[in-house]
């Protein structure tokens, strides 16, 4: 007798998961079950998967990384000194090191007791380069950088303070908790020109230093879209094949409770029936529905598909991000749920116009693993899917 | 009148309808995507430029101008007693278009991201050049016909004609220079890819269990509920936990994206848990081909009717096919036997083909191993398989080769060749 069949999928997420290992073993177990469809590939999705998941599953020692982070224990003008979770680090800055805090800074503007995330140069001759190189050189560091992007809930002036100091609190989707974006008066006229409408029900999306339970906004990331967030523009049709590779615009996310140093991607299209979207008709153990006490909290796995069509995938699955202004590619696994990219439409300016729309939400490490530079907010991206 | 001027005059009569159907249509489409996104100033258009206590009116003013023009030019056409007005209708539809042409070239500049929102929805991509070429080309041709005769019946056919294709010779002119001409054809012609279709697991896991691969590896199964459920652009995968002589697997089906009839595969690997290098990689305990599908249709009719036995149906097919000691209590799904009155009307046929020949009793065949990801560090032991496993899929993949007694006292087939007609299941695999 045949019996209904039930699947009760939850919101996917490779780090918060129980058990990981069921994610990162998908990308070889469809290896395995289609590779006697062409017969090939199988090893190519092998090799592809091992540097995918080398962050999560064969960490290379720090001195090795591109990326490292940690906390500053001391800094002078010609060394930085970090504490990461694998040790003491100690790194060489020279001149030609860009230093970010709020703003270009000098090494000396670094503080004890910031948190660093730095890309290392390659050591030698780009033909000397090797994968087990010690690499000790910094060729960028930001400090204290972070990042708040979706849907303000609400906008009061600050109690204290300067008048013109803004409180936002922003909606970030409901995998994450909510955050507090000050805009001081001094940055507050140069955010208005990219954002004008600073009101509940709008989108934000900007850049600025962690502070002690806020974020204190320093530089618009993008343009604010149009549209309330619960209204975005419907998806763009796709006749034939959906793109492979697909261009658009790549941006970055705060750690949160991620590891600062996974290579990831939040991917804004899973797979709605056994994904995110599957379990977010059920609020969240401990946290009220979405618009029981907030009208303009916007769930953006109920609003629509975005504005670029995009393979649906799962966490776990592994895709090749291309950094097209830097050149640099990098395969890296799917590791949680990206749905507030979708509410995004814009485009990247960094090197070209891209398309519209965000395909990529990656990890802070990615993006810089990647070249990109954190303070500009995004990169145009291609994004290749395995056949 | 030269022929020159006929046409000359037809082209500048064909002006006014022409720019007010554009006019109105501009105006429906911005209409539509306000009324859809129930915010006046949604649409991405050169309202944007303007400061934004300013743009709902912007945006209302610019819709407002366009029916306006737009009715105006329709009026005025055709009454002769409305010359005036309507000389400043079309001036004004002529300035109308060189603020676009100005506010366009501005957008291009200052917003290079943003689309135009001529025509809502439909004007999504950046600025271009095409864009101010429209805009100019309507703008002049509004100008052009500033001091044409009221419009009327055409007097005689070939006037009517050369009308029509003055009117469809602009009409193309302006589709090949609007960015909005492939966004319309994409619409016309869509179908969702498979890739972004979307298809409740339920569907999916009820055409897996209707299919080939699920009759064939369920006795291994020990869960009637699903390990994992992911999916991968145009296939979804679906894991059950299996034993295979005592040892855990994971039978795993990759089921294609589509509603009817879709390709199922499948594979049987090690079990595996925990988080890192040990978990990995895959070991493919069994990676077997399908059995070549019986024949069907009009063949296995043929076959029925020609053939004094019946074609061994249900349990004594299954006992055919799997002949091992291993089939002996599974519970094999039965499909029905032809009903007699097909197989009566079909005319009869010698017994197609050899389809199956007897296969060699002792097994001689070198062990197969079984294919395997590369473990690297990790050997994994050869696991020797069954050389024959493809027609006796329940033989455990774990088990020693060597001659089974049971298989020395039952008939044994082996097809020969594939049918002509009914060849491997990949053949319905869409090719991706």
């Amino acid at each position: 007798m045949r019996t209904k069949p039930e699947w009760e999928g939850g919101c996917d997420d490779l780090v918060e998961s129980a058990d990981p290992a069921h994610f990162t073993r998908r990308p070889l177990l469809r290896a395995a079950v289609l590779s006697q469809r062409d017969g090939a590939g199988q090893r190519d999705m092998t090799r592809l998967h091992e540097a995918a998941y080398e962050s999560l599953l064969r960490p290379r020692p720090v001195a090795q990384r591109t990326v490292v982070a940690g906390t500053i224990s001391d800094v002078s003008p010609h060394v930085l000194i970090l504490q990461t979770p694998e040790g003491e680090e100690r790194l060489t800055m020279t001149p030609a090191t860009a230093t970010w805090r709020g703003g270009p800074v000098a090494p000396t503007g670094l503080r004890h007791g910031d948190h660093v995330i730095a890309r290392k140069t390659a050591p030698g001759p780009p033909a000397a380069r090797g994968a087990g190189a010690r690499r000790t050189i910094v060729e960028r560091a930001w400090a204290g950088i972070g990042r708040a992007t979706g849907t303000i809930l609400e906008a009061a002036p600050r109690a204290a303070g300067s008048p013109r100091d803004l409180e936002l609190l922003v909606d970030e989707g409901p995998a994450k908790p909510r955050k507090i974006v000050l805009i001081a008066h001094a940055v507050y006229r140069q955010i208005l020109v990219r954002f004008p409408r600073l009101e509940a029900g709008y989108l934000i999306d900007v850049i600025g230093l962690r502070d002690e339970g806020f974020l204190r906004a320093i530089s618009p990331a993008t343009s604010q879209p149009a549209y309330r967030a619960s209204q975005p523009p419907a998806p763009p049709l796709v006749s034939g094949r959906v793109p492979n590779p697909v261009s658009g615009s790549a941006v970055w996310h705060d750690p949160g409770e991620e590891p600062a140093t996974l290579l990831g991607l939040a991917y804004p299209a899973i797979d709605p029936e056994t994904g995110c979207e599957h379990a977010a008709r059920r609020p969240p153990r401990g946290r009220p529905p979405a618009r029981a006490g907030q009208p303009h909290a916007v769930d953006p796995h109920d609003s629509g598909l975005g504005c670029v069509r995009l393979p649906y995938l799962s966490v776990g699955s592994v895709l090749t991000v291309r950094n097209d202004c830097a050149g640099l590619s990098v395969p890296l696994p799917v590791t949680s749920c990206g749905a507030a990219a979708r509410l995004f439409c814009d485009r990247c300016l960094q090197c070209s116009t891209s398309p519209r729309g965000r395909i990529a939400d990656l990890t802070m490490a990615a993006f810089v693993e990647l070249g990109g530079r954190l303070e500009d907010g995004c990169f145009n991206a291609s994004l290749t899917v395995p056949g | 009148m030269p022929l020159g001027g006929a046409v000359l005059g037809a082209a500048r009569e064909v002006q006014v309808p022409i720019l007010a159907l554009l006019l109105l249509g501009a105006c429906a489409a911005k209409a539509q995507r306000a009324i859809r996104t129930r915010s006046i100033d949604t649409a991405i258009s050169p309202a944007a430029m303007f400061p934004l206590r300013l743009r709902n009116s912007t945006a209302v003013g610019l819709c407002a101008s366009e029916l306006g023009l737009g009715i105006g030019l329709l009026v005025t056409a055709g009454d002769p007693g409305t010359a005036a007005a309507a000389v400043t209708v079309r001036v004004a539809t002529a300035l109308l278009f060189a603020i676009a042409v100005a506010a366009l070239n501005e957008m291009r500049i200052s917003r290079p991201d943003a689309g135009c929102g001529c025509f809502g929805d439909l004007s999504d991509a950046p600025v271009t050049m095409r864009s101010l070429a429209r805009s100019a080309v309507l703008g002049l041709a509004a100008l052009g016909s500033v001091g044409t005769p009221p419009l009327r019946v055409p007097a005689s056919p070939g006037q009517g004609a050369l009308l029509v294709l003055a009117a469809a010779c602009e009409l193309l002119l302006v589709a090949a220079i609007s960015p909005e001409t492939s966004e319309i054809l994409v619409r016309l012609g869509y179908r969702e890819p498979c890739e972004a279709r979307r298809l409740p697991v339920a569907r999916t896991l009820a055409s897996l269990r209707a299919s080939r691969a699920w009759r064939h590896y369920r006795p291994y199964l020990t869960a009637q509920a699903p390990g994992d459920v992911w999916r991968e652009g145009c296939w979804r995968f679906v894991t059950y936990p299996a034993s295979v002589d005592g040892r855990d697997a994971d039978v795993v089906f990759s089921v294609y994206l589509q509603s009817r009839r879709p390709a199922v595969l499948a594979a049987v690997v090690a079990a595996a848990s925990g988080l890192g290098p040990q978990s990995l990689p895959v070991e493919t305990l069994r990676v077997e081909r399908l059995p070549a599908p019986w024949p069907a249709g009009r063949a296995r009719a043929a076959a029925t009717a020609a053939s004094p036995a019946p074609w061994p149906a249900g349990r004594a097919r299954a006992a055919a096919t799997a002949a091992s000691p291993a089939s002996a209590g599974v519970r094999v799904p039965s499909r029905p036997a032809v009903p007699a009155p097909l197989a009566a009307v079909v005319v009869p046929a010698p017994r197609p083909v050899p389809t199956f020949t007897p296969a060699p009793l002792a097994v001689t065949a070198p062990e197969r191993a079984a294919p395997t990801v590369a473990a690297p560090g990790l050997p994994s032991p050869p696991v020797p398989v069954h050389p024959l496993a493809h027609v006796a899929p329940r033989v455990s993949a774990l088990a020693p080769a060597g001659p089974d007694p049971a298989v020395l006292r039952r008939p044994r087939f082996v097809p020969s060749r594939p049918p002509a007609r009914h060849a491997p299941s990949r053949r319905r695999l869409p090719n991706i």
